[in-house]
């Protein structure tokens, strides 16, 4: 089951799709198997032999109501710093995004680490953090036929949102840069850096620091500085 | 926890030979999906068989199965697919529990019905347990023997005794798996049901799609005729359950599995109910799938049938 707040990618939609997440998850619903939030909607998985549809719709739809109109401040989560190198073999599609926007590589730098982000959601592969919104100047289309190879860290941009790489696979964004640290351990209790709620702030770094970083980021959050609430 | 006992050794691994369970819940959140087997309705035949919980770890063959060699006496049992599975030369079938030697080998050979065969063993297979379940997550290469399908010379080893294994009866041919033809999925529409024109719903609805070579156990990606968008196929990124009938840009169905991305920015115009899914898994490159939109309490109606009729033949060991 689907509930559904909006159809952007905005911090005024996401917000109470993580309101009502953090409600579901603070009782106990019998039936309720999983939860997904994502940027505009909670996906619910639940056992229809525990709870009939309709009496968990009637449910949720109560608390989505109530998680409408909670204001929840917005910086309730962590802020975590991320080292980034913009230079060389990390950032491929650097030139195309300064053709494409008009800026220099500087500006893009400048841009992509000036704010702190938000953590929309996980998905894709295990740990990969949808990042954003993206500054309208940052906007970039997809490639029109996706890499068969991105390599593990890469920091991309589209449309609105900053992805990390997890670990090598497909992918059809903009390489912008590249993180030595590492996003998702099956060994640490919190198995992934992110989790959907926290906040980012991108640091450039350069290619000596990156690969410093890189030697001795063995375990999740090695290289990551959190500063709490910003 | 007992301590495991080698029973098998792998000779060759065949084309995508992996441990699965019934995957592993719970964690979609963080972008895991629950991998698992692909047709876990012949997964748990294999286990009743030897008296196994439905959930213990079997052995899931694609197409081209492995040669494995017994270490030791002991039972087994095979569901799903037939891939002409020979002990000793001794052809065996489906749905049955078999006793094998010490030293014999268990080949298989040319696909006869079905793409995935499985083989239970006494106990489960004994991989280490990750985030509670002991399926191979091949594509984000955690799980089973080091993250990985099988390869030449792992020693699998199971969590019972191999002798200890009572023997109970042959799973009834009803509950086995057809035989190979047309499928028909049932689904349930939505939710991106009004992305898609009239002529859109109409074509994915009356229309014979056939399964690519572009199919594993992330997703099917089928052919067919082109289903008409009436906005575009891009929705903001949100959750892809187990079975989600995706449509992108170019028209065609993509169905999204057990190792799926676990969230996705196509539409959807439907989604596989439960009962059904099984099927997906057992359906090779070639094949042709159509769809049947039901509604859903028919769709947990199907499900809840489907366990019960197995549960008349052998109920669950719990």
């Amino acid at each position: 089951m689907r509930i559904t707040f909006g159809d952007e990618r905005s911090l005024e939609v996401n917000r109470p799709v993580r309101a009502l997440s953090g409600m579901l998850e603070s009782q106990s619903i019998p039936g309720l198997r999983e939860m997904v939030p994502t940027y505009a909607s909670l996906t619910v998985l639940y056992d229809p032999d525990a709870v009939a549809f309709q009496e968990l719709k009637s449910r949720l739809e109560e608390m989505a109501e109530t998680a409408m109109s909670r204001k929840d401040e917005e910086n309730a989560g962590r802020l975590l710093r991320i080292p980034v190198c913009y230079q060389g073999p990390y950032a491929p599609d650097m030139e195309y995004i300064c053709d494409y926007t008009g800026l220099s590589p500087r500006e893009v730098i400048s841009l992509h680490t000036q704010e702190a982000y938000f953590v929309f959601q996980l998905g894709f592969t295990p740990g990969c953090p949808f990042i954003g919104p993206l500054q309208e100047q940052l906007h970039v289309p997809l490639m029109q036929s996706p890499r068969t190879h991105t390599p593990k860290g890469a920091v991309a941009i589209s449309v609105g949102q900053t992805v990390i790489y997890p670990r090598a696979t497909p992918g059809g964004m903009r390489i912008v840069g590249s993180t030595p640290v590492q996003l998702f351990q099956l060994e640490h209790s919190d198995l992934t850096l992110f989790k959907p709620g926290d906040r980012v702030r991108f640091a450039a770094v350069d290619l000596a620091e990156y690969r410093d970083i890189e030697a001795r980021a063995v375990k999740l959050y090695d290289g990551v500085e959190i500063l709490g609430h910003d | 926890m007992t301590e495991g006992v080698a029973f098998i050794r792998v000779l060759q691994p065949g084309a995508q030979s992996s441990v699965q369970d019934l995957g592993r819940p719970g964690y979609q959140s963080l972008g895991i999906a629950e991998a698992g087997g692909m047709d876990c309705y012949s997964l748990v035949q294999a286990n009743r068989l030897l008296g196994n919980p439905d959930n213990a770890a079997a052995l899931e063959m694609t197409l081209v199965g492995p040669r494995l060699r017994f270490q030791r006496d002991g039972s087994f049992a095979l569901a799903g697919a037939d891939l002409s599975a020979r002990l000793g030369g001794e052809p065996l079938a489906p749905g049955r529990a078999y006793r094998a030697a010490a030293g014999q080998v268990l080949k298989f050979g040319p696909r006869r019905n079905g793409m995935r065969a499985y083989l239970a063993v006494p106990g489960g297979m004994d991989t280490p347990l990750v985030l509670g379940s002991r399926s191979t997550y091949i594509y984000a290469g955690f799980g089973g023997p080091a993250g990985r399908s099988l390869q030449k010379d792992d020693l699998l080893q199971c969590l019972s005794d191999p002798e200890s294994v009572r023997a109970t009866s042959d799973v009834p041919a009803d509950l086995l798996l057809p035989l190979d033809g047309p499928r028909v999925l049932r689904v349930v529409i939505g939710p991106q049901e009004e992305r898609f024109t009239s002529q859109g719903i109409a074509t994915f609805l009356s229309s014979t799609f056939k399964v690519t070579t572009e199919s594993n156990r992330m997703g099917y990606r089928l052919d067919g005729p082109r289903i008409e968008h009436s906005d575009g196929p891009i929705v903001v990124s949100e959750a892809t359950p187990l079975g989600a009938v995706q449509v992108p840009g170019q028209g065609r169905p993509v169905l999204l599995l057990r190792e799926r991305g676990t969230t996705g920015g196509y539409t959807k115009i439907a989604c596989i109910i439960s009962a059904d899914i099984d099927k997906v898994g057992q359906a090779p490159p070639g094949f042709e799938i159509s769809f049947q939109a039901v509604e859903l309490d028919q769709a947990h109606q199907a499900e809840r049938q489907r366990w019960l009729a197995l549960d008349a033949w052998l109920p669950p060991i719990k």
